[in-house]
C-alpha cells in the first residue's frame, strides 16, 4: 500500500543556530501546519530535498544567504544544474537590506519573497499568502 | 728672163732694199737685196715672209710706214719719209745705229697699172756738218723745215727753243719769234711733264726717240702731238736736239669721238635692253640712269613725271626716279621736289611743253625760283629732255652738272634725246597696255559679272511677253530647277507655279499694267522633280525697252530661307521651352546688329520686371550695378576680341525692380565666323543670390569653425576624402605633442592606436562610412602619444556626403578622456569599496543586529518556552559585542581607504 506524500514541508536554512531557533519560533506561533526541517547550509538543504522529493510534494525554503559550505546563491545555481523534479518555493531570509541582492535573488525562478531578518510573525502572514503557496495554507 | 733681169738689177741697188706686199692688215717682205741682209742680223731668205712690225720691232717708224703704205697702194705715188733714225734691233754692224735714213716707198704696179707691191728703199742720210755744203743746207732746210707742216725745231741742252718752223709755231699758237725765247716746257700738260722730259733727257743723251704726249697751246688749248727727237751732234759733242711734232690732236678726237659714240651706243642699247627686259620699275630705271649718268658724266640723273590736278587744273611735277654721283645729294625724298606747281618754273616748262630740250647754268639764270633750286641742291647746268605722249608732256627727264658749269655738246645732247626718245617710247608703251590691260580686265569683269549674275548666279532671270510665256530663261535654271532653259521657253510661266499661289500671283503681275516693277510675296515653283521650291520674284516691266521687248522676271529661290526660318522658329520655341524649364534666363545676342533675343519663364520670379521693360534694347546694361559695368566691359570686349576664347563667365549684381541687388552669374557661349570675329553670343543668366548667401554663410561657418579649432583643447579634424587630406588643428602639437611633419603621413593616427584597438576602431568606421544612412561616428579606443604616453580618446565626427551618399569629408574631435577615465576607475574602486561596505553591513553587521532584534522580540512577548531567560540576555549581549566589533572593523577600513586616497593624490 503506497505512502501517501506530504503536501508539504518548511526547511529554515541557516548556520545561525539562534535564527534558526527564532523563525522556528515565529513559524510556530503563526501556526503553519507543516513540517519544520532546519538545515544550517544549503548543501544539506539541497541534499535533504533531494531525498525527500518522493515524499513531499512541495518544500517551501526559508534561505539565508550568506553562509558556510553552500551559501544561498549557490544553492540556488545548484537547481539550476539539477532539476528535482518537485515544487521548491524559496523565500530568502536576510540580515542584508542590499538593493544588490533583492535584485539578484529575484532573477532566481525559485525565489518567491525577499525577507530581512528578523522573521516576524507578520512576514509569516505574509509568506502564507503569497500567490504562489497560497493554496498551501488555507 | 726680164723677171730675173729686173731681180738681179735689185739684187744688186746700193742702198738697202726690200719687197712688201700687203696681205690681210699686214705688210709682209716678199722680196730682199743683198744690202740690207747686211746690215741686218737676218740673211736673206730669213727676212722673206717677215711683217714689217718684225723688221722694224717696237719702233715708232712703223706707224708712218703703215700710213705711207697706204698711201702708195692707194695713189700708185711715191711716198718719201725722212730723214730719220732707224732703231733696228737686228743690226748687224753698230756704225748703222746712228746713221739717219731717208727713206722712199715705191709703188711696183702690175698690167694694170694697180700697185701691188712697195718697194721699200733706205738711203743713207748721215747728217755730217763738215762734209754737208751750203747749198744743200739752204735745200734741206727749206724742203724739211720751212715748208714741212709738222713743227720742227730744235732745242738747246736746257730745253729752249733755237730754231723753230712755222709749223711749230702754229700748233703752240704763238708767234716764231716769241716761241724762241721759250723753254718747252710751259706747253707741257701737267700730267704729262714727267713723261716729255725723259724723252728730251734721252735725245740730248743721244738717243733718238719718238713719244707721243699731251699739250698746251700758248691759248690753253690741249694738242696731242706725235714728237720725234734726235740728238744734234757737233763734233760729235751733242749739243742738243732736234725735234719734229705732228699734231694728233683732231685724229684722237676724232677717235675719241668715235670711242664716245660707240660707248653712247653701247649705253642706249644697254638701257633700252633694260627697259625692254624689266619694264619701268623703278629699280629698273635707277640702274639704267646710273648707266647713263656716269657715261654722261653727270652728277644727277632723274625723272620727273607731270600731272594734271583734276581740281586746280594745274600742271604738277613730281620727281619719281633719281640717280645721283658722289658729288651730288639725293633729292628723291626731298617734298619740294613732289607735286611742284609746273607754273613756278615757266623757264623750263617753256621750252619742254614744246617737246625742245631745256639746258641753263647757274651764272646765266636770273633770280627766280629756278636759280633757289640750282643753288639749293648745288647744280651748275641742267639739261632736261621732255617726255611727250600724244602730245602731251608726261614728265621730262633731266640731268645735272654739279662741279661745273657744262655746255653740253650737240653729241651728248642728240645722243640723250636719243635714249629720252626710247624711254618715251618705253612709257607709251606701258601707257598703253596698262590702258588694254584696265580695257580688258573691266570687260573680263563685265563679262564675268554677267556670268556670274545671269547665267551662274543664284537668282533665275527670265522674259516674258505679255501673255505669261517665257521669252528667256538663264541657264542658272538648271542649278536652281533642274530645268533645261528649252524645257521652259514658250511655255506659260503660270503653269509651274502652285495652283493656290496663281490667283494671287496674276493680280500682283497685273499691277506692272501701272507701275514698272512689283515684288511678289513667296509662291510656290514646281521644279524638274516636280517639289515646290519656295521663289521670291521681282518683275521688271521692259516691254517698251527695244533690247528687251518683255517683263523681265528676276526669281531667288528661297526654299532654304523659308525652311530655315521655320527652323530658326522651331529653335525658338525651344529655346522657349528651355527656359520655361529652367529659372534662368536664355538669351541670345546678335553681336554684329546688337539684338538681343531673350527667353525666359518669368521676370517676375527673378527680378520683377514686366516683358515690355525686358525687351528694351538698354534693359540689360541700364539694371547691372555701376561699380561692376565698366570691369564687366572690358572683360567682355577682351573676351570677344581674343579668336581663341569661346567661353565667357561673368558675375555681376542686377537691380531687382524694388531697388535691392541680385547676384547674377552669366555664361555664354561665342559664336565665331571664319575670321575668328565674334559674331553671337548664346548664353543663359542665373540668378545665384541665395547660393552666393549660403557660400557666404558656408564662410563664415567655415571662419567660425577654425576659430573654434584654434581655441579647443580638443583635436578638432577635418578630412577631405576627395584629396584625402586631413587638417587638425593645434592640440595635435599641443596636447598629443605630434610634429606637424607627421601630420603628413596619410595611414599616421591609424598607426598611434594601440594595437589591440585598431581592428576594432577600423571596422567600426568602415561600417559607419559604408552605411549612407549613418553621419555620426563614435568611438573609444587608445592612442600613443608623440611623447611616448597612452591616452585614452573618444573620437566623434560627423560625415558630409554626397547625393550619392559618399563620404567627402568627415570632420572629427578627439578628446582625450584619460584622467577622466583614470578618476572613473577611482570612483570605481570606491564603489566597489562602498559596496563592499554595504555588503558587509547587510551581511556582517546588521546579522547580529537582526539576531538581537530576534531575541528582543522574546523579551517583548515575555516567551522563554524556546529559550530560558538568562540564555536569552547572554545570546542579547553576545550579538551586541559582534555588532561592536563589526562597527570598529568598518572604521578602520574606511580610515585606510582615506589614506590611501591621499597618498595617490
Amino acid at each position: 500500500m503506497p505512502t501517501r506524500k506530504s503536501d508539504m514541508e518548511i526547511l529554515i536554512v541557516d548556520d545561525d543556530n539562534i535564527v534558526c531557533m527564532l523563525h522556528r519560533n515565529q513559524l510556530l506561533r503563526s501556526q503553519v501546519p507543516y513540517k519544520l526541517v532546519t538545515c544550517s547550509n544549503g548543501k544539506q538543504a539541497f541534499e535533504y530535498i533531494r531525498s525527500k522529493k518522493e515524499e513531499v510534494n512541495s518544500f517551501l525554503v526559508l534561505l539565508d544567504i550568506n553562509m558556510p559550505v553552500m551559501n544561498g546563491w549557490e544553492f540556488l545555481e545548484k537547481f539550476k544544474e539539477k532539476s528535482l523534479d518537485t515544487d521548491i518555493y524559496v523565500v530568502l531570509v536576510s540580515s542584508s537590506t542590499y538593493r544588490d541582492d533583492k535584485q539578484k535573488a529575484f532573477r532566481s525562478d525559485k525565489v518567491i519573497d525577499y525577507v530581512t531578518k528578523p522573521l516576524g510573525v507578520s512576514d509569516v502572514e505574509k509568506i502564507k499568502n503569497l500567490k504562489e503557496i497560497k493554496s498551501y495554507f488555507n | 728672163m726680164e723677171k730675173n733681169y729686173l731681180l738681179d738689177i735689185f739684187t744688186a741697188l746700193p742702198f738697202p732694199c726690200l719687197v712688201f706686199k700687203k696681205e690681210g692688215e699686214n705688210f709682209n717682205v716678199v722680196q730682199a737685196n743683198r744690202k740690207i741682209s747686211s746690215i741686218l742680223c737676218f740673211n736673206h731668205d730669213e727676212i722673206i715672209g717677215k711683217s714689217l712690225v718684225e723688221v722694224y720691232p717696237k719702233d715708232f717708224i712703223v706707224p708712218l710706214l703703215q700710213n705711207s703704205f697706204h698711201k702708195v697702194l692707194s695713189t700708185s705715188k711715191k711716198d718719201v719719209i725722212g730723214p730719220v733714225t732707224l732703231n733696228f734691233t737686228h743690226i748687224k754692224i753698230s756704225d748703222h745705229k746712228n746713221l739717219m735714213w731717208d727713206i722712199e716707198n715705191i709703188p711696183i704696179k702690175d698690167e694694170n697699172t694697180d700697185a701691188v707691191f712697195i718697194l721699200h728703199v733706205l738711203k743713207e742720210a748721215v747728217l755730217s756738218d763738215s762734209d754737208r755744203n751750203e747749198n744743200e743746207k739752204d735745200q734741206q732746210y727749206e724742203h724739211f723745215i720751212t715748208k714741212n707742216p709738222d713743227g720742227l725745231y730744235s732745242l738747246d741742252l736746257k730745253g729752249d727753243f733755237t730754231s723753230a718752223n712755222e709749223g711749230i709755231a702754229e700748233i703752240a699758237e704763238v708767234s716764231l719769234q716769241e716761241l724762241l725765247k721759250m723753254n718747252f716746257l710751259p706747253f707741257c700738260e701737267t700730267k704729262d711733264k714727267e713723261k716729255i722730259w725723259n724723252h728730251f733727257q734721252e735725245g740730248i743723251n743721244g738717243v733718238a726717240n719718238t713719244f707721243e704726249a699731251n699739250f698746251l697751246s700758248a691759248k690753253g688749248n690741249e694738242k696731242v702731238l706725235l714728237i720725234s727727237l734726235m740728238p744734234i751732234k757737233i763734233n760729235n759733242e751733242i749739243v742738243g736736239t732736234y725735234g719734229r711734232a705732228k699734231d694728233i690732236t683732231n685724229l684722237r678726237n676724232s677717235e675719241k669721238v668715235l670711242s664716245e659714240k660707240n660707248h653712247f651706243l653701247n649705253v642706249n642699247s644697254m638701257f633700252m635692253g633694260l627697259l625692254l627686259e624689266q619694264g619701268l620699275s623703278v629699280e629698273t630705271l635707277e640702274k639704267a640712269f646710273s648707266i647713263v649718268g656716269q657715261t654722261v658724266k653727270a652728277d644727277r640723273m632723274y625723272y620727273f613725271e607731270a600731272v594734271k590736278d583734276e581740281g586746280s587744273k594745274e600742271t604738277l611735277i613730281s620727281m619719281k626716279v633719281e640717280w645721283t654721283s658722289e658729288n651730288a645729294k639725293p633729292e628723291i625724298d626731298n617734298p619740294e621736289m613732289h607735286g611742284l606747281s609746273a607754273n613756278k618754273l615757266q623757264e623750263i616748262m617753256g621750252p619742254l611743253t614744246k617737246n625742245l630740250p631745256f639746258t641753263a647754268k647757274l651764272n646765266d639764270l636770273p633770280e627766280c625760283e629756278l636759280r633757289d633750286i640750282f643753288l639749293d641742291q648745288q647744280i651748275k647746268s641742267m639739261l632736261l629732255l621732255p617726255v611727250f605722249i600724244q602730245n602731251d608732256l608726261y614728265g621730262f627727264i633731266g640731268f645735272d652738272d654739279c662741279t661745273t658749269e657744262r655746255n653740253w655738246s650737240n653729241d651728248e645732247i642728240n645722243f640723250l634725246k636719243g635714249l629720252a626718245h626710247n624711254f618715251t617710247n618705253a612709257v607709251e608703251k606701258r601707257t598703253a597696255e596698262t590702258a588694254l590691260r584696265q580695257k580688258e580686265e573691266a570687260l573680263k569683269r563685265n563679262e564675268e559679272k554677267f556670268k556670274a549674275l545671269v547665267q551662274e548666279g543664284s537668282d533665275l532671270i527670265g522674259i516674258l511677253d505679255t501673255s505669261g510665256k517665257y521669252l528667256f530663261v538663264s541657264d542658272t535654271s538648271k542649278n536652281i530647277l533642274g530645268l533645261d532653259p528649252q524645257d521652259m521657253i514658250g511655255k506659260l510661266a503660270f503653269d509651274f507655279i502652285h495652283p493656290d499661289d496663281v490667283q494671287r500671283l496674276q493680280e500682283e503681275f497685273g499691277l506692272l499694267e501701272t507701275q514698272k516693277r512689283v515684288k511678289t510675296a513667296a509662291f510656290r515653283f514646281k521644279d524638274q522633280s516636280g517639289n515646290w521650291r519656295w521663289m521670291e520674284t521681282t518683275a521688271t516691266n521692259l516691254l517698251s525697252d527695244p533690247a528687251v521687248q518683255g517683263i523681265v522676271v528676276n526669281s531667288r529661290d528661297i526654299t532654304t530661307i523659308y525652311e530655315q526660318a521655320k527652323e530658326i522658329e522651331l529653335i525658338n520655341e525651344r529655346y522657349r521651352l528651355a527656359a520655361k524649364a529652367t529659372q534662368d534666363i536664355i538669351y541670345d545676342w546678335d553681336l554684329e546688329t546688337d539684338e538681343v533675343i531673350r527667353y525666359y519663364r518669368s521676370l517676375i520670379d527673378l527680378f520683377g520686371y514686366t516683358a515690355e521693360e525686358v525687351d528694351q534694347r538698354k534693359f540689360w546694361p541700364s539694371n547691372i550695378h555701376p561699380d561692376d559695368l565698366p570691369h564687366l566691359r572690358k572683360k567682355l570686349d577682351d573676351i570677344l576680341g581674343d579668336e581663341e576664347e569661346f567661353f565667357i563667365s561673368t558675375e555681376y549684381r542686377f537691380k531687382r525692380v524694388d531697388g535691392s541687388y541680385a547676384r547674377v552669374r552669366d555664361r555664354g557661349f561665342i559664336i565665331r565666323n571664319k575670321q575668328g570675329k565674334a559674331i553671337r553670343l548664346i548664353g543663359a543668366s542665373s540668378d545665384i543670390s541665395e547660393l552666393t548667401a549660403k557660400e557666404e554663410a558656408l564662410k563664415l561657418a567655415n571662419q567660425r569653425f577654425q576659430l573654434a579649432m584654434k581655441a579647443t583643447n580638443e583635436m578638432i579634424w577635418d578630412w577631405n576624402l576627395e584629396t584625402n587630406e586631413i587638417v587638425r588643428n593645434q592640440a595635435f602639437e599641443e596636447v598629443y605633442k605630434f610634429s606637424e611633419e607627421t601630420n603628413k603621413a596619410s595611414d599616421f593616427w591609424y598607426s598611434r592606436i594601440h594595437p589591440k584597438d585598431q581592428k576594432r576602431v577600423k571596422k567600426s568606421l568602415d561600417i559607419a562610412m559604408a552605411n549612407p544612412e549613418v553621419f555620426k561616428w563614435k568611438e573609444e579606443y587608445r592612442i600613443f602619444k608623440g611623447n611616448g604616453d597612452r591616452a585614452y580618446v573618444i573620437d566623434r565626427a560627423s560625415m558630409i556626403r554626397d547625393n550619392l551618399g559618399n563620404v567627402k569629408r568627415m570632420v572629427g574631435a578627439v578628446l582625450d578622456v584619460t584622467e577622466s577615465r583614470r578618476l572613473l576607475q577611482e570612483v570605481k574602486g570606491q564603489r566597489e569599496t562602498f559596496k563592499e561596505i554595504a555588503w558587509e553591513q547587510s551581511h556582517v553587521v546588521r546579522a547580529p543586529l537582526a539576531r538581537l532584534q530576534g531575541l528582543l522580540d522574546l523579551f517583548e512577548i515575555n516567551d522563554f518556552e524556546v529559550m530560558p531567560k538568562n540564555e536569552l540576555v547572554e545570546n542579547v549581549k553576545k550579538a551586541a559585542n559582534e555588532i561592536d566589533g563589526i562597527i570598529t572593523g568598518i572604521v578602520s577600513r574606511i580610515e585606510k581607504i582615506e589614506v590611501g586616497a591621499d597618498e595617490k593624490k
